[in-house]
């Protein structure tokens, strides 16, 4: 259902008439997507939120609702059409991440602040689609939401021993992250090579979760 | 007057539906908060006739909150980006539930099964309705010595005797403090100023009768008599 109402959504508004085709179309494409997880990857509340957020920036900021819709629009093509791919390059991984975190800082403000450290050379890196998208999202609903001062969202990088490391930082407990997101956590550990490929803990303070992904 | 208090955590989302409230006539936005901490401190502090309230937010959620509303209770209205806790918002009371993304009409609709409490009297225009036959007797505060819950009812204590005032005593309560009324007993409110004597049975003494006092409540009425 929430593929269907996203997927739907652009069509319908750039092609009013021909949206019944449209929509059939993207059913069709919908349906051939298969992966729970990335069917499940924008949530009814992420969606409904965003154009909540838009609503709000139509009248108040144009530019900045331009740049929202540009953001959704980012995410909705990657969902239909990048998501079939067994990987893309961490580069358009990341694109699709600061798409995502574009709408949730318009959303939540000043609470939600972000770092990325990601090294340029790992760019061309491969890794599966809506990975590391996966992580930062827990990171910012169960880390960071619930928390009056909202807090960080660090997002780093690291290439050794043939693999490449990605991880996500939050100022969470990291066990509400885990309760709330055991099916996402669950399917992303599936698509790894080794279940010890994901990996959980503490560092400084902060709770990282991260996962191996062996560059061919 | 409607008097509403917004609690939304997105400081987007808080404004935007501020702004839509503020277009709509006879309302008036009484305070925003960002969570349900200083949600419910505004709620304290303004009394208001309705709370607009988001359900995913830090610390104490919405339908968190509305078990934690102080009586009288604040109609409620929800706001959120899915339904799945409409159910529960309507089992906890809530008078409306409005998705996201919020439109003009849906504000309005809400608006509509909002009722405003009496309106907030200019105190000196202040008078107890007794109802007589074919007409209402309007008796001014300085006229009556005490209201009396009886069964339900109130009644004045007047000069001219005990005459049936409309209204519970708690409505009353709340209107006669203005007016140098106090409870002194759980169905019982004095104008301190008739108050002729205090017995040592804890009982007020007026020209128009006795009444007890309530142990919890004495020590309040001494202090205020300067006892």
């Amino acid at each position: 259902m929430a593929l269907l109402i996203l997927a739907y959504f652009p069509w319908a508004v750039v092609n009013g008439i021909e949206s019944l085709n449209a929509y059939k179309e993207v059913t069709r494409l919908g349906f051939g997507l298969r992966d729970e997880a990335i069917r499940s990857k924008l949530s009814p509340h992420f969606i409904f939120n965003a154009m909540n957020t838009l609503t709000a920036q139509i009248e108040k900021d144009p530019q900045a609702a331009q740049a929202t819709t540009e953001h959704l629009a980012q995410l909705f093509r990657q969902v239909i059409t990048a998501s079939d791919q067994p990987t893309i390059p961490l580069k358009e991984e990341l694109a699709f991440v600061e798409a995502y975190l574009g709408i949730e800082r318009a959303r939540l403000g000043e609470r939600l602040r972000v770092t990325v450290d990601v090294p340029e050379a790992l760019e061309a890196a491969q890794v599966p689609p809506l990975s590391l998208q996966v992580l930062v999202e827990n990171a910012v609903k169960h880390g960071v939401a619930p928390l009056e001062q909202g807090g960080e969202v660090r997002i780093g990088a690291e290439q050794k021993d043939g693999a490449l490391h990605l991880w996500v930082e939050d100022p969470g407990p990291g066990v509400s992250a885990l309760q709330g997101t055991g099916t996402a956590l669950a399917t992303l550990r599936q698509r790894l090579e080794k279940p010890e490929d994901l990996d959980m803990g503490l560092v400084a303070g902060q709770h990282r979760v991260g996962f191996r992904w062996r560059q061919a | 007057m409607i008097r509403i208090v917004v609690i939304e955590d997105e400081p987007l989302a808080r404004e935007h539906l501020v702004d839509l409230l503020n277009e709509l006539p006879g309302l008036c936005v009484v305070a925003s908060a960002e969570n349900g901490r200083l949600g419910l401190a505004a709620i304290a502090a303004q009394r208001p006739d309705a709370v607009f309230l988001d359900i995913e937010m830090p610390g104490i959620k919405g339908t968190e909150l509305m078990h934690m509303l102080p009586e009288p209770r604040p109609a409620l209205v929800f706001v959120t980006a899915y339904p799945q806790h409409a159910i529960e918002a309507f089992a906890g009371g809530a008078v409306h539930y409005l998705l996201k993304p919020i439109s003009r009409v849906g504000v309005a609709q809400a608006i509509a099964r909002i009722h405003p409490k009496d309106e907030p009297l200019q105190k000196e225009w202040l008078r107890l309705p007794v109802r007589k036959k074919g007409a209402t007797r309007l008796l001014r505060p300085q006229e009556v010595e005490a209201l009396v819950a009886d069964l339900g009812d109130c009644v004045a204590w007047t000069p001219e005797g005990r005459l049936p005032v409309d209204g519970s005593l708690s409505h009353w309560e709340e209107r006669l403090s203005d007016h140098g009324f106090l409870r002194v007993h759980r169905n019982a409110l004095v104008r301190l100023d008739a108050v002729r004597e205090v017995t040592g049975e804890d009982e007020l003494v007026l020209a128009t009768g006795r009444l007890a006092i309530s142990r919890r409540r004495m020590e309040e009425v001494r202090r205020v008599l300067g006892l």
